[in-house]
């Protein structure tokens, strides 16, 4: 078994998928969190990309949040049972990553607060528009892929609880029943709930 | 053997990558080029996410570009062989698309021209200086970024650097980086590739 190191944030944020993904597999890793005793300061210039989180498996570095949880899923068999299953998941990740959040992290770009308001809005129409979009991309009972729990699951909680909630108006689910199945099959997974019962708590 | 169909528009834009794979692998697919009107419209409104390219396989509709080209490239053996070059070139391949492209995109519909120039400036800058030399640590084989040879990673720098940042800014993008200069030069020199370039249709983007 290699030997993970996850380095990020002292938070949840973007982080947090690949640490769902491990708590899942129930496979051991080292949770790094840079803050005042790691400085991420010192990491960046040599981080792959510059950018947190990266991976390091057996010593090298990996980084790009979406790639690193791709390998992740795969190694732990929730990559998707078949080439179609993956381009499907591929595509439920991309519309998150890309067409959700790029209107989402605009906001945090901009510090004047009648600005931010009106991108807060847009943000939020945004991302219900999309949700009606990912609702029909549901093919499972409760899970986005037929043959069950998969990263995309994963990557959706992770987006509707750790990056949107809090920050935005909230969103009714009760339009997407699928989305909410989702969710709430996510929230009830043994592994799932007891990683959120023992992890560091904190604000994002 | 199963049915690909693309869906984009005329142009290269983000629908070309998957035809350079499919040309590469010499895989047969049914390159649909739709022109703006009605029932581009309507296959873009239906579709998974509002938004060419798409991709039909056998009836059912995929979306979103990267997603369709990773797809593409595994049925072309340009994926890469171990789990740790798939993670390397899905890597690049989304710093490409999500942070270089992401970040470029808007300038293209920016109508404020003050403000276009200024971002045009940036986006420059951001490239020759940030993006240029994090591609370059990238690559570990003989101009190609895995050790192991060709993948769909040294195709996608070579689509969006030719096919689009040059035509876009006037200008190379790697002037200053001979690592990536004689990369996109082996590209562009690769038989099946070299036909695609001479024979695929004329489109400014």
């Amino acid at each position: 078994m290699p030997h993970y190191k996850l380095y990020y944030a002292n938070g949840r944020g973007f982080g947090e998928l690949s640490r769902y993904l491990f708590a899942l597999a129930q496979q051991d890793y080292e949770d790094i969190r840079f803050g005042d005793d790691l400085k991420w300061e010192d990491f960046k210039p040599s981080a792959p990309y510059g950018r947190m989180p990266f991976l390091e498996i057996d010593g090298e570095r990996f980084g790009q949040n979406a790639s690193i949880a791709r390998y992740l899923a795969n190694a732990f068999n929730l990559g998707g049972a078949t080439d179609l299953e993956k381009l499907k998941a591929d595509g439920v990740i991309d519309c998150i990553q890309k067409d959700i959040l790029s209107k989402v992290s605009a906001v945090f770009r901009v510090s004047d607060e009648e600005k931010k308001a009106i991108l807060k809005k847009e943000a939020y129409d945004n991302t219900v528009e999309f949700y009606g979009k990912l609702e029909e991309q549901v093919s499972g009972e409760n899970t986005f892929l037929k043959s069950g729990l998969s990263w995309a699951d994963i990557v959706f909680y992770n987006f509707h609880t750790d990056l949107y909630a809090d920050r935005f108006d909230a969103i009714d689910l009760s339009p997407t029943p699928k989305l909410k199945k989702v969710i709430d099959n996510v929230a009830q997974n043994e592994h799932i709930k007891n990683w959120i019962s023992k992890r560091p708590v904190t604000q994002f | 053997m199963p049915e690909y169909k693309l869906y984009y528009g005329k142009g290269k834009g983000y629908g070309e990558l998957s035809r350079m794979l499919f040309a590469l692998g010499e895989l047969e697919f049914t390159d649909v080029r739709m022109e703006d009107g009605d029932e581009k419209t309507k296959l873009i409104n239906n579709s998974p996410y509002g938004a060419n390219p798409n991709f039909e396989i056998d009836g059912v509709m995929y979306g979103k570009n990267v997603a369709i080209a990773r797809y593409v490239a595994k049925k072309v053996d340009l994926y890469g062989k171990t789990d740790i070059d798939q993670l390397k070139t899905d890597a690049i391949v989304d710093y490409v698309y999500q942070d270089i492209a992401g970040k470029l995109l808007s300038i293209y519909f920016e109508k404020d021209e003050e403000k276009k120039a200024k971002l045009i400036e940036e986006g420059k800058d951001f490239v020759k200086n940030t993006a240029v030399g994090k591609l370059e640590k990238q690559i570990e084989g003989e101009n190609t970024f895995l050790a192991s040879g060709l993948s769909w990673a040294d195709v996608a720098v070579f689509n969006f650097f030719h096919d689009l940042y040059t035509p876009f800014f006037k200008e190379d993008a790697f002037e200053g980086s001979p690592i990536l200069k004689k990369h996109s030069e082996h590209v562009a020199s690769l038989p099946l590739l070299k036909k695609h370039l001479e024979t695929r249709a004329v489109t400014e983007f």
